[in-house]
């Protein structure tokens, strides 16, 4: 038996109240937190705000962005590439609503990707949702950062439809600090690019990986041996220009 | 030892002598003015000093008279506020009532050795709805009771063949006695002689799947191991199991006890943070579709909102009071 049914006082509009203001509070602490605190300090913060995190959602689908927005601000300015929302959690279900696409969009380069409790309809869920919102700075960040993190699990990269690896072509950028930079350059990632068999994914992948930080070695192989094979050595024809600026 | 159980007359008669003191205490204080009057009186009480302050002495005793009515009025309201008190505590509100009771659980669960009077008790003991007062015997008892209940075969924790109910019944209200602020202080000898019992009897690794109320004890396991424990003779840590809520069905006592844990908690490692498994709880209950009811939200915002550092309460607030405080 539900609990409401058992305890139907639960659902008194006092709690309803309190609830709303509770919420407000916890937004407005959001907002006014330190960023600047030690690993230490923000981890335990960071559990909680994944704990939170389902009823933000819940929130944002309901039109009421604000928790879920000061949640995203945080961690971006906090630990981007610490904060893990929890794996037993709802939100990448198949049969959770479009009204969470944004939500799913913007918190999916948060998700255990690499945890075991991944699988493939957690990466369909959240192709629909990225094919189905528009297309601003915040959300591509959050798509090419997902994407690599993905691209970088071997037994989750096949469910990535080409349509999200085209969105590439559209030249996205890496938020500065974030997990997909260096798990997007490994091998496996190089390798999945180039089965694509589409020269212009390819390219705008090399264009959004290469960067001053660190780049896996065996991956930095493959790349080479990409622009031999795939871009005939020097010769990259009308490619040549986009792949030295980004050298340079 | 002595029964601490007293019928309802004994209750009544016990007060009938205070409630006698307390009207001719009243009685005294309220004749102020006219003792005054009196006290003004000088030698010879015949003289014609004495008789100009005559006139006063009515209007001293109007004044007391008034003072008099003012406090019978007060005492009246005391006893039929007093008297509705008691009927609302033969419906277990009533916090004298309590206690008494309470101290009566603790007498029966420390002398019998009967698993059916444990069992009446322990419900007795679950079935107040009053705020608990702080016993330590009475924690004692009902753990007593619980590691009676229970056994170690290997790494697994079962419970003995004929103590289910008990086992369930002492588990929940080993919580509810635990979920005590007094209990859970950072100073609390209670909390560390119960610590030690339990670890010496429980290992951090126990399996406790097999057990009717996996739940309670896992939240028990975990309040006495706080965090992993590194084993020098197997050269690595040994972590506790992990609590798995999915599919797990929450009552309103229990809401209330794991609220109240996250907050005792949250003052145990001095406001830094809020155990993980009970930020999983609330995780869990918030990820519900659709989600439970307002209250059962609300308090799992209210422990994430100590998670987040957010300052809150005392102990002793109501819930309104409780929420209203959060800053």
């Amino acid at each position: 038996m539900p609990i409401s049914n058992r305890h139907p006082s639960f659902n008194s509009p006092k709690f309803s109240v309190q609830l709303e203001r509770v919420s407000n509070l916890i937004t407005g602490r959001l907002k006014n937190m330190d960023t600047g605190w030690y690993a230490q300090e923000i981890a335990p913060r960071s559990k909680a705000i994944a704990a939170l995190l389902p009823y933000a959602a819940r929130r944002e689908a309901d039109g009421e962005g604000a928790m879920i927005d000061a949640i995203l601000c945080f961690i971006r300015a906090s630990d981007p590439q610490g904060f893990t929302i929890e794996p037993t959690g709802t939100l990448f279900d198949e049969g959770s609503p479009d009204s969470l696409n944004r939500v799913i969009t913007l918190v999916s380069p948060y998700a255990p990707w690499n945890h075991k409790s991944s699988h493939g309809s957690m990466v369909t869920r959240w192709a629909t949702a990225v094919l189905a919102i528009p297309f601003t700075e915040e959300v591509e960040q959050s798509i090419v950062d997902t994407l690599l993190q993905i691209a970088s699990n071997n037994s989750l990269q096949s469910y990535i439809p080409t349509d999200v690896w085209a969105l590439l072509k559209k030249r996205p950028r890496l938020p500065p600090v974030c997990k997909g930079q260096l798990v997007g350059t490994t091998w496996g990632v190089v390798r999945r690019a180039r089965e694509l068999g589409d020269i212009e994914i390819l390219k705008s992948y090399f264009l959004l990986v290469w960067s001053e930080y660190a780049t896996y070695p065996e991956g930095l192989t493959s790349m080479q041996a990409s622009i031999m094979e795939d871009f005939s050595g020097i010769e990259m024809g009308g490619h040549r220009k986009d792949l030295i600026d980004q050298l340079d | 030892m002595s029964c601490p159980y007293q019928t309802p007359s004994a209750r009544i008669l016990r007060h009938i002598p205070l409630l006698g003191l307390s009207v001719l205490r009243s009685v005294t204080s309220n004749s102020q003015f006219t003792l005054s009057w009196f006290s003004l009186l000088k030698e010879p009480r015949y003289s014609a000093r004495n008789l100009i302050q005559l006139p006063i002495l009515p209007l001293f005793m109007a004044f007391d008279a008034y003072a008099l009515v003012q406090a019978m009025v007060r005492a009246f309201v005391a006893i039929v506020r007093r008297v509705y008190n008691w009927f609302r505590g033969t419906c277990g509100s009533d916090l004298q009532t309590t206690a008494l009771d309470l101290r009566c659980i603790s007498w029966m669960l420390q002398t019998s050795l009967d698993k059916a009077i444990h069992l009446l008790t322990l419900k007795l003991l679950a079935s107040v709805t009053a705020p608990l007062e702080f016993d330590p015997a009475l924690v004692s008892a009902c753990f007593d009771v619980l590691a009676g209940c229970v056994s170690i075969i290997g790494n697994k924790v079962v419970i003995a063949p004929g103590s289910e109910e008990v086992g369930v019944a002492s588990a929940l209200c080993c919580l509810r006695e635990l979920s005590h602020p007094t209990t859970m202080e950072p100073t609390s000898s209670v909390f560390k002689y119960m610590q030690q019992r339990y670890t010496r009897e429980f290992p951090i690794e126990a399996n406790l799947e097999a057990l009717p109320s996996y739940h309670h004890f896992c939240i028990i396991h975990n309040i006495f191991y706080p965090s992993r424990k590194w084993s020098r003779s197997q050269g690595r840590d040994l972590h506790r199991p992990k609590i798995q809520w999915k599919n797990y069905k929450l009552s309103g006592s229990e809401l209330t006890i794991l609220t109240e844990f996250a907050r005792s908690e949250y003052e145990r490692q001095n406001y830094r943070k809020v155990p993980r498994w009970i930020l999983r709880f609330a995780h869990c209950q918030l990820s519900q579709d659709p989600l439970p009811p307002a209250r059962v939200v609300t308090d799992c915002l209210f422990i994430i909102s100590m998670g987040l550092g957010c300052h809150v309460i005392l102990y002793g607030m109501t819930l309104d009071e409780r929420y209203a405080h959060i800053q």
